[in-house]
């Protein structure tokens, strides 16, 4: 692997574990992983430590599946930050509306919650931002994406703002 | 772990709401959006109540947990 392909993959990395981070609660709740586990998770994307493929592929299954089947019809790397970016802003509520795999038995609720979604930021609070998806607000945590403004575009999957979009 | 699974508001007080969950764990958190009353479910994380969840989704979702 070239040093540029290096580095591309290390942003795919971190982008892909900001994505499907929020969606680790259930993954544990639903016992596919340990409390150790989910607290090692949640440090690296706090601090912004890369976390190898092959765990990232392991934990997250699911979404990996589903980026492949992506790849598959646009051609794109899935080791790619912009094929991680494409994944979650224009395919996975698709799969969400499809109900694929473990999504055919998810309550409604649920399944809203999985959806990610671009939001404007109303508000900036000390403990998080209130966002508008739709005609309906939600407060999300600031911890995967700091420093967002009030009028900032954000995408949002579950409680969690994950970045700032153009 | 309670962020994945809905718990029920018992209390209210002012933008505070204390949430019951199975095993008679009781968490505290935060109102900042939405209305919400004693009896609803609801999902909590970071401290903070994100949404409701339906009655009747309580029992499939704590289903799609086990």
């Amino acid at each position: 692997m070239s040093f540029y392909h290096y580095i591309m993959s290390q942003q795919a990395q971190l982008l892909f574990l900001k994505y499907a981070f929020p969606c680790a609660g259930i993954t544990l709740a639903r016992g596919h992983i340990c409390q150790k586990e989910y607290d090692k998770l949640e440090r690296a994307v706090k601090k912004n430590q890369l976390i190898d493929w092959q765990t990232l592929q392991k934990i997250f299954a699911p979404a990996f599946r589903r980026i492949k089947k992506m790849s598959c019809l646009t051609g794109q790397n899935i080791f790619d930050a912009q094929t991680i970016r494409d994944y979650y802003l224009k395919y996975h509520n698709k799969f969400i509306d499809e109900n694929e795999g473990s999504y055919k038995y998810a309550p409604p609720a649920l399944k809203q919650l999985c959806r990610v979604e671009r939001a404007k930021i109303i508000d900036v609070q000390s403990d998080c931002y209130i966002v508008k998806i739709g005609q309906k607000l939600r407060p999300v945590s600031k911890m995967i994406c700091l420093n967002a403004k009030v009028g900032d575009w954000v995408s949002v999957h579950y409680g969690y703002a994950v970045e700032k979009l153009k | 772990m309670c962020l994945a699974i809905p718990g029920q508001i018992t209390k209210i007080k002012t933008c505070q709401a204390t949430v019951k969950y199975p095993q008679n764990d009781i968490k505290q958190a935060k109102i900042i959006t939405g209305s919400y009353k004693t009896g609803d479910y609801v999902i909590v994380q970071a401290g903070l109540v994100i949404e409701k969840v339906p009655k009747k989704q309580v029992e499939m979702w704590n289903k799609f947990i086990q």
